[in-house]
């Protein structure tokens, strides 16, 4: 399975992730009219800054997904791919997702009282946030494809912002 | 061929046998049920209350479980039979016991039969619903979270609706008073009458059924129908002279065995220590029922799955529409600091030195994950706890600690 990797490293803060996640889920997926839009769409990653350290922060998909197994009203699932994505109509806005996510990743939306999360950019090949990264702090690697006895080092290395 | 039987099927079993069949496909799994399949969302049946038609089930295909809809009365250890209510004896070589909850109703002279209900089931929900059509006015005694959802739902339907509570706040225990004190008075705004510090004395009736409450104050208040939701309490007589350890609740191991061998309990009927105080607990909470099973099932196939325990505040809820999530110790006591900010919305955080111990958020609760996170690991936030309070802490701050030590 494709996962999204983050290189601190590499990050500049510079929020094109961020912006190309929030036009890619506006209603015409372009720059100018997902800034005409309103309300404004909303980004599901962030783009952090702590001592010495700029990162995007975004949702991993976890395995045992915590927002998953706190949902109270069958909104949240895995789909086919291993994605946790919403059904949306399902969603009560009660905030379990939020209560229960360790990256604080998992947001409301103020306006459809419903909580907005990543969805991996199911439709797309490449994600729009790692598309966007112009240094490659964001990168798109299938972990299985990495024989399984180095699988720790490369993804070391990759995470050090080396490969 | 080992044969399971779980007796409930909230999402404690139901998450039990999930693990079961993933564990030892082969099992033969028997669940024992009084509610009709399939099961369902139970934290969302208050809004069956007003929208009867809302999907609430549980997305739970072929089970690969034999389903008796009937009600466990007895359990024999010694002979390892479940007793039910037919009469059927169910043999066992794992049990696991996740009858949930039941109602605890509080004495209220003249209680008629007819217009007064419990809020525990679906069943529960859609009745009150039903019922509400004849009515003008209601009155629901019990001002917890249930009670509050039953008053909203009951408004919506177009009833004036009053809430009694014996505490001094609605709310008790879920979030702190200036907290509950916010909420409260929306609800007040919206038309629904709030009586604490209260208790119903009688009912007074017409054709045998509620007309005027008469509270321990002195006040009526007019009520055509009734719901009770003063709390529920473990579901354990069934199964009272079977031996095993029950106190408030079952008394489990954290592999979620009770005192008698081949015997395990999971859900809204067990007790075990809250993480932080050690204190004994009783959940109420989705995610802790549905953990718990997991560890049950998995335990029972034959696995060694530990629990990790839970806090005993941990909520996250909208009323009013007013978004809010609470965790932890989230009233200050010896040698804990309360640390509130008004702006931009209301946040409290109860800290031990630079250790975060609780955590109550109003109208913001965005990141409150990653604040829990911190109440459960215990991890000393040095010169981050300012980031805290201010609420810019986020993951890459903890990210930069994990990497450097």
């Amino acid at each position: 399975m494709d996962q999204v990797f983050v290189r601190p490293e590499r990050c500049m803060g510079c929020r094109s992730c961020e912006i190309a996640c929030a036009v890619q889920h506006s209603k015409d997926k372009t720059l100018l009219s997902a800034i005409m839009q309103s309300p404004s769409p909303q980004k599901r990653l962030f783009v952090e800054w702590a001592d010495g350290l700029k990162m995007p922060v975004l949702c991993r998909h976890c395995e045992d997904a915590p927002c998953m197994n706190a949902c109270i009203s069958g909104c949240l699932y895995r789909d086919e791919k291993g994605f946790i994505r919403r059904r949306k109509e399902r969603c009560i806005g009660c905030w379990s997702c939020i209560m229960a996510c360790p990256f604080g990743v998992i947001v409301r939306d103020r306006h459809k009282r419903i909580a907005v999360k990543c969805d991996r950019c199911h439709k797309l090949d490449v994600p729009a946030c790692v598309n966007a990264c112009p240094t490659k702090a964001l990168i798109l690697v299938d972990v299985d494809k990495i024989p399984g006895d180095r699988r720790k080092s490369v993804l070391l290395s990759i995470n050090n912002g080396e490969a | 061929m080992m044969r399971y039987v779980i007796v409930g099927y909230g999402i404690a079993g139901v998450s039990a046998v999930r693990e079961i069949k993933h564990q030892d496909p082969e099992g033969r799994v028997v669940v024992i049920t009084p509610e009709p399949l399939p099961p369902y969302y139970r934290p969302l049946i208050t809004l069956l209350i007003h929208s009867p038609e809302t999907p609430i089930e549980l997305d739970e295909e072929d089970a690969g479980a034999e389903f008796f809809t009937d009600r466990a009365v007895a359990l024999r250890p010694e002979e390892k039979v479940v007793v039910l209510a037919s009469g059927r004896k169910v043999h066992y070589d794992r049990l696991l016991i996740a009858t949930g909850g039941v109602p605890y109703i509080p004495p209220v002279e003249d209680l008629p039969s007819q217009g007064v209900f419990t809020i525990r089931n679906r069943e529960d929900a859609l009745a009150i619903g039903r019922y509400s059509e004849r009515c003008k006015s209601a009155a629901v005694i019990g001002g917890g979270l249930v009670g509050i959802k039953t008053a909203e739902a009951l408004q919506k339907r177009g009833l004036e609706v009053n809430v009694v509570e014996t505490m001094e706040e609605i709310l008790h225990g879920r979030l702190d008073k200036k907290g509950t004190g916010i909420i409260r008075h929306r609800l007040e705004e919206m038309g629904i009458k709030i009586y604490t510090t209260q208790t119903v004395n009688r009912v007074i009736t017409r054709e045998g059924a509620p007309r005027e409450l008469i509270l321990s104050s002195g006040k009526r208040i007019e009520a055509d129908m009734i719901v009770i939701a003063t709390g529920i309490r473990a579901s354990i007589e069934w199964m009272s002279d079977s031996g095993i350890k029950v106190s408030r609740g079952i008394v489990v191991d954290e592999y979620m065995r009770t005192t008698i061998e081949d015997i395990y309990a999971a859900g809204d009927v067990v007790e075990f220590p809250d993480l932080l105080t050690g204190s004994s607990l009783v959940s109420g909470l989705w995610i802790n029922a549905l953990q718990m099973g997991r560890v049950a099932g998995s335990n029972m196939a034959g696995g060694s799955s530990r629990y990790p325990g839970a806090l005993s505040v941990m909520n996250a809820a909208e009323i009013v529409d007013i978004p809010f999530i609470s965790a932890g110790i989230i009233e200050p006591s010896n040698g804990l600091e309360l640390i509130e900010r008004q702006r931009p919305a209301y946040r409290r955080f109860i800290f031990e030195d630079d250790v975060l111990r609780g955590i109550v958020f109003l109208e913001n609760v965005e990141r409150a994950g990653l604040y829990i996170n911190l109440i459960r690991s215990g991890r000393r936030l040095g010169r981050l706890k300012e980031k805290a309070i201010e609420g810019v802490l986020s993951y890459a701050d903890l990210w930069g600690q994990d990497s450097r030590h």
